[in-house]
């Protein structure tokens, strides 16, 4: 099972991971013309990067939510509103790119169906188990994460 | 005329689309109101609007209901003149989170020229050359067959008696069996698209609080009892008036859009949009392979891998399509492109192809080229914006399936489990 998370790792994350990528970006000036909303839309991940400046990734699903591993379906669907709340780009005031609201809903999607919650509650008690206890899986964990969203989309 | 109405001049507009609105269609508001001097601040789908407004309403009725996280689930059927749509949505404390949308070119006019052809089956015959008295009696014959029809909805039977003049006279009594009768394909789609959305959300009927009819033909009886009958509800919302619900949503929208903000709380609002169309390429041969589903939250990206299916394939062409028909040539092309591979083996290059919608409903396309191995990518990406073409150019993908056959081709990358 490692070995099929790594390879996927290295294949999924090419556009989803923070690390900046080289862009070319064909036609720049008319995107920029183009954006109906101007300034919030301006930063996407690839044309402006602040990888220092984003926040250090949460190691769960449940931290993204901000609930407890046992939070109800009520808890965590009032924390994601609350989240969107802040984290939409439509509603926050400061520029946003969205990358972190899309962060935000897959958890929400993975956590609010039962079934794939209990799929991912597995997987995460999995990792809790190993000999790296805690701290050894964050390194490893995100691309568990990412595998794991991509499958209920 | 606005403009003349508030003596002011409008500068920022929000505009409200039929859900069935393709990219193009948008493209081409959007440029229409850069022509007349308007910053378009969103352009959201109506039956959103109405969910935002639905939300807001629901924020005065329940002050507390974030803090219990309690949500309501509404329907909202909304039939216009030319447009069907159907959303449903979930809200709690001020968000509206959009489950589903459908929607389709069907609506009030088609009604309305069914009725014709019910009352005068040769009216299309009579009035072909276009003269100006044609003109103001199919008008007349218009305006009439409409009266017919609103005095349907409150009562069984309606005696119409048009005089159009050179000794032509429709009389006749029309009951609302009759009508039903000759709309029935109209109706039957509306049926059609509550399903498929009520469908898409995966909502337990059980759990729908409310039931949401707005627009100009939402009166119709027939209508109403199709919607409540599939949604197995007895009555309708009352909170809002069916012909303003939209506009009211659109200027809800549009204050916080502008970042009006109100003391009350009362501004406190969010929708959270998803998309109406699929997105996604040509792949595995002729199949339209989504990349973006339908009903997908708003900003959203996703990619998938697909892989060559020639050895040494140097280049592989990309195709994008917006729509959710099964036949590729049935959805609507929005672009192509080129991407360059090193030499290899078939099935080993991983061409990654990502879909990026932002906030303000730009469509992106990346696409990268990884050979197994190496953690980068053997191009840089390749970022473009989207739609490509304008409407109308499926014979563009058909011209390079002609010159290029097969040999560009990809197929999709299954993911090992």
């Amino acid at each position: 099972m490692n070995g099929t998370l790594a390879a996927l790792s290295s294949s999924n994350s090419l556009f989803l991971s923070p690390v900046t990528l080289p862009v070319v970006s064909t036609n720049y000036s008319t995107r920029n013309a183009s954006f109906p909303r101007g300034a919030s839309v301006k930063s996407s991940v690839q044309t402006c990067p602040e990888p220092t400046a984003r926040k250090p990734k949460a190691s769960s699903l449940y931290e993204v939510l901000q609930v407890s591993r046992d939070a109800t379906q009520v808890q965590i669907k009032s924390a994601y509103r609350t989240l969107a709340k802040t984290c939409h780009p439509d509603a926050s005031s400061h520029s946003s790119d969205g990358q972190d609201f899309i962060e935000i809903n897959k958890a929400y999607l993975t956590l609010s169906d039962p079934d794939s919650r209990a799929l991912y509650d597995m997987k995460l008690g999995f990792g809790m188990d190993g000999p790296f206890g805690y701290s050894g899986r964050a390194g490893f964990s995100p691309a568990v994460r990412r595998w794991e969203t991509d499958q209920c989309w | 005329m606005a403009e003349s109405r508030l003596k002011r001049p409008v500068r920022n507009v929000v505009l409200t689309v039929p859900v069935s609105f393709s990219r193009f269609q948008l493209t081409r508001i959007q440029r229409a109101c850069a022509m007349a001097g308007l910053h378009v601040l969103r352009l959201m789908p109506e039956p959103t609007a109405v969910a935002l407004l639905y939300a807001q309403q629901q924020l005065k009725v329940v002050q507390d209901t974030m803090g219990s996280g309690m949500e309501k689930l509404a329907l909202i059927f909304n039939l216009g003149a030319g447009y069907c749509d159907v959303a449903v949505t979930a809200t709690a404390g001020g968000v509206s989170e959009i489950k589903a949308l459908s929607g389709g070119p069907v609506g009030g006019e088609d009604i309305l020229l069914n009725m014709m052809r019910h009352l005068l089956p040769e009216s299309e015959s009579l009035f072909l050359n276009h003269g100006v008295s044609d003109i103001a009696l199919l008008s007349t014959f218009r305006v009439a067959t409409q009266d017919a029809i609103h005095s349907l909805s409150s009562q069984h039977t309606v005696d119409v008696n048009i005089d159009l003049g050179n000794g032509m006279k429709v009389c006749k009594v029309v009951t609302r069996e009759e009508f039903e009768e000759v709309n029935k394909k109209v109706f039957e789609k509306c049926e059609a698209l509550v399903v498929q959305c009520l469908h898409d959300a995966k909502v337990d009927l059980g759990n729908l609080s409310d039931v949401i009819l707005v627009g100009g033909c939402s009166n119709i009886p027939k209508i109403r009892d199709i919607v409540l009958g599939v949604c197995k509800k007895g009555k309708c919302y009352t909170g809002m008036n069916p012909y303003e619900a939209t506009v009211c949503g659109a200027a809800l929208e549009g204050a916080v859009a502008s970042g009006v903000t109100d003391p009350c709380g009362n501004l406190d609002l969010l929708t959270i949009q998803v998309t109406p169309l699929s997105i996604g390429i040509r792949a595995d041969g002729n199949e339209f392979v989504p990349i973006i589903f339908r009903n997908t939250t708003i900003p959203a990206r996703r990619e998938l891998v697909f892989t060559t299916t020639r050895e040494n394939q140097t280049e592989a062409l990309i195709t994008l399509y917006e729509g959710d028909e099964d036949k590729l040539d049935k959805n609507h092309l929005l672009g192509y492109f080129k991407v360059g591979i090193p030499p290899a083996p078939k099935g080993t290059p991983e061409i990654n192809i990502c879909l990026d919608i932002d906030a303000s409903n730009v469509l992106r396309c990346l696409a990268g080229v990884v050979l197994p191995g190496s953690p980068k990518p053997v191009a840089p990406i390749m970022e473009i914006v989207l739609p490509m073409v304008d409407d109308g150019h499926g014979w563009c993908a058909e011209a390079l399936k002609r010159e290029y056959g097969s040999t560009l081709d990809l197929i999709s990358l299954r993911r090992k489990m």
